[in-house]
């Protein structure tokens, strides 16, 4: 699964330590969802989409290797 | 829906299970000093359980901020630890046969679990930090 998070982050100025606190998981967590080292849960993603006001497609995308 | 969650103590235990390995140290020097009459055996195995009591305290408290993704590198570190366990007890007699040692001594409960301890802590520690 590839994401976009770390551009929406940029477009709506929130850092990795702001968008953590605010769906209660650690910086470390959005970190490693940026760099591909993590897939999050269904519940995580929604909660993800929730802050950026998308859906979850436009966050997170299936790669062929998926 | 009710989720099946891993059951974890809080994170003030950590500071609990450490407090146990003051209490190993105590209880050493309580029986050296021989205020603790006890047969070297039994001091023995007293001690390894308080250790063991701390260690596992300290494997199964929360971290300061325990969300999905920490509790996935502790699972894949509890399992791990379990495999290589079963790795250890096989190939221990192979070593032993190479220091020059019995291939039929067995690993003792203590080095196992010591072995299986110190895999868990370093798979979880390296995962939190390059995962």
């Amino acid at each position: 699964v590839q994401n976009n998070l770390k551009i929406e982050r940029a477009l709506k100025n929130i850092t990795q330590d702001d968008l953590a606190k605010k769906i209660g998981v650690s910086r470390q967590t959005i970190n490693s969802i940026e760099k591909n080292r993590y897939t999050p849960s269904t519940i995580l993603a929604l909660k993800i989409s929730k802050i950026f006001n998308k859906t979850v497609n436009e966050i997170f995308q299936l790669e062929n290797s998926d | 829906m009710e989720h099946k969650e891993l059951k974890l103590l809080p994170n003030y235990f950590k500071k609990i299970g450490l407090l146990f390995f003051g209490l190993a140290i105590a209880f050493i020097l309580l029986f050296t000093n021989h205020i603790i009459p006890l047969d070297n055996e039994v001091a023995k195995t007293i001690t390894f359980d308080i250790i063991f009591i701390g260690l596992l305290i300290l494997a199964i408290s929360k971290e300061k901020l325990e969300d999905e993704r920490t509790t996935k590198l502790r699972l894949i570190a509890f399992a791990f630890s379990f495999i290589s366990a079963v790795g250890f007890v096989i190939v221990m007699p192979f070593v032993n046969i190479l220091f020059g040692d019995n291939f039929l001594s067995e690993v003792s409960s203590n080095q196992l679990l010591l072995t299986m301890f110190i895999l868990y802590f370093a798979a979880f520690s390296s995962g939190k930090k390059y995962n």
